[in-house]
């Protein structure tokens, strides 16, 4: 048995992470369709 | 080269090695030597990261992807970000709170001795070819192109990063990485900015995309659902995500760099920099390859870029064959120019509705310019025997050293000998982690002082750098660039995956089943490699999912070997 358990989201203040988690989604999803926006403009 | 140029090479050489050697001071023992004390702030991290990352091959192969086929490998890092966010929850935190040096101590904890070894063998084997590989990679092409010794190539870059690894241990990596960072970006930004400079008059920046555009090269996101093509949306996003979390979560190379920083949420945001920041970094690369095409649309490019495999054929019993080759390619760059200009005025003209006829002319023109240059690859394989000889390795070189400023030559130069040395720094640094810490203190010289571990490290670099360096020259057949070392790695990240999903994940896995089930999903990645022409993102998924299944069955079925639980 390991001593040091892996708990999902971290302990006490490592949760406060989840703000910067749910950044980088929405930032994924505003870059992929900029992308796709990109493409659908200048793809033709 | 312009001796201007020569002097930004040198002084940033210097620069380096002098910035490596002085962070010495810093690591007067194991732990400062490997992991900086745990004392580094997040954004130097992060800057490491991405610079472990960012190799030579990225930045010369991804441009010449870009020229010859577009945006497509863009799609490679969709599944970058979430990774990032699911090793931040998951093993970021473990690693970090266990203290551990690698990656493969925690298999040890959880399994046994022998899964530890065979996964630390593993990243060993594989980092040390691949290291090879990328010090080859600049070096073949940047000797062919600028005329250099190849053997005095690979030394320039392997010594100096071997040097200053050396001595100078992670600090020594991840501070010159943070420079080396800035230099790539500066030579990226630099190559853009002359890029878009040198568009003709009468060609606006929209045009000259919508012209590439044409071709299909703005074609960044393919949504089709093809196991075999390399880079489709679903590969990138799901195979992507499999390998990023592999390449970062079992990969020594990029778990050191995050077990420097100085706390949980440091080495959290360290990742969080690559998710917000490497999906437009990697959209800029291969748009430096797209804009290049649009150059070359109008100033005459070479038949060949390989001036080497050129003047080989041209000494060849079929130069006369290729001489007529040159002109037709004249004669096709002429009328593709032409249509190119009469696309961009029909489109000013028509409000920018896109004119079909002109279009239709312009892609036609483009087919047998590349029609002409892939026979010329042809008969360059058959006259050399390099069957695995491809051109576009040597656009954006052969683009900076004869079109760019003097001045800027050595900068681009500098950036690619800074992408090559920070992939390297760090690989030579994680290497000799793993060598010391899961082989020769575990096993061969328990108990010897802090003193002596920290002088077999260095040695350690030292030898692992020189194995690098005989690799490199060894190195042949390189084929494109990027895919040698992703398709490498993917043959082993996935099965790697798998073994870490079983010991944090599975709370029945025995050690037996992760040990049997690692080998097992390796032969099977290697036979669906082997017998399928599955794309190699897909590798990573294959091996991941074979471990746990295999690795969860075995364990299920083996009675004899008790759970050692999580």
């Amino acid at each position: 048995m390991s001593d040091t358990p892996l708990v999902a989201g971290g302990t006490g203040d490592e949760r406060s992470n989840t703000r910067l988690y749910a950044g980088v989604i929405v930032v994924e999803v505003i870059v992929v369709t900029a992308i796709w926006l990109f493409q659908r403009y200048f793809g033709t | 080269m312009h001796f201007l140029d020569w002097a930004v090479v040198v002084a940033y050489l210097v620069w380096i090695v002098w910035d490596g050697l002085r962070r010495s001071k810093a690591t007067n023992e194991v732990e400062g030597y490997f992991l900086a004390n745990r004392s580094l702030p997040w954004w130097a991290v992060g800057l490491s990261v991405m610079a472990t990352q960012l190799s030579a091959i990225t930045l010369v192969g991804t441009t010449g992807r870009g020229y010859a086929e577009g945006m497509s490998v863009v799609q490679l890092y969709l599944g970058l970000p979430i990774a990032m966010v699911i090793l931040s929850v998951t093993l970021v935190p473990f690693f970090y709170r266990a203290k551990v040096f690698t990656a493969y101590e925690y298999l040890e904890r959880r399994f046994d001795s022998r899964t530890r070894t065979l996964a630390s063998l593993l990243f060993l084997f594989s980092r040390a070819l691949s290291c090879g590989v990328i010090i080859a990679a600049p070096a073949v092409i940047l000797s062919i192109v600028l005329g250099w010794n190849l053997t005095l190539t690979i030394l320039g870059i392997g010594v100096p990063t071997v040097l200053y690894t050396m001595v100078g241990g992670v600090q020594a990596v991840t501070w010159t990485d943070v420079k080396q960072m800035v230099v790539i970006v500066l030579g990226v930004g630099a190559t853009v900015g002359v890029l878009l400079f040198q568009l003709p008059d009468h060609v606006s920046m929209g045009e000259a995309l919508h012209i590439a555009g044409t071709t299909g090269r703005m074609q960044a996101l393919d949504f089709t659902w093809d196991p075999n093509k390399t880079y489709t949306f679903w590969s990138g996003l799901i195979g992507g995500l499999f390998l990023m979390l592999s390449y970062f979560g079992c990969d020594q190379s990029q778990v050191q760099r995050y077990l420097t920083a100085k706390s949980v949420n440091e080495g959290r945001q360290s990742l969080m920099m690559s998710a917000y920041f490497k999906i437009p970094l990697q959209f800029l690369i291969p748009m430096i390859g797209v804009l290049m095409f649009v150059f070359y649309l109008f100033h005459q490019p070479p038949v060949l870029f390989n001036r080497q495999h050129d003047a080989e054929v041209r000494a060849s019993a079929r130069a006369g064959e290729y001489r007529v080759m040159e002109q037709e390619f004249t004669a096709a760059f002429d009328a593709r120019r032409d249509a190119a200009t009469a696309l961009a005025a029909a489109r000013r003209s028509g409000g920018g509705a896109p004119p079909t006829a002109a279009e239709t002319a312009f892609r036609d023109a483009d087919g047998r310019v590349a029609a002409i240059r892939g026979r010329a690859t042809a008969l360059v394989r058959e006259v050399t025997g390099d069957r695995a000889f491809g051109d576009v390795n040597y656009v954006f070189p052969t683009f900076v050293t004869e079109r760019m400023p003097v001045g800027l030559v050595g900068l681009i130069i500098a950036a690619i000998f800074a992408a090559a040395m920070s992939s390297i720094a760090a690989e030579l640094n994680s290497l000799s982690t793993a060598t010391v810490i899961d082989f020769y203190r575990r096993l061969w010289r328990t108990g010897a002082s802090d003193a002596h571990y920290l002088a077999v490290s260095k040695l350690v670099t030292g030898f692992w750098g020189l194995v690098a360096c005989i690799v490199a020259i060894y190195a042949t057949n390189l084929g494109p660039l990027i895919d040698v070392v992703n398709r490498f790695g993917s043959f082993f990240y996935g099965s790697l995956l798998g073994v870490f999903v079983l010991a944090a994940g599975a709370k029945r896995a025995t050690s037996r089943g992760a040990f049997w089930g690692l080998l097992a999903g390796m032969a099977i990645v290697a036979l669906v490699a082997r017998y399928s022409s599955m794309a190699f993102l897909w590798h990573n998924v294959v091996g991941t999912v074979a471990v746990v299944s295999i690795g969860m069955l075995i364990s299920l079925l083996d009675r004899s070997s008790s759970p050692k639980g999580t």
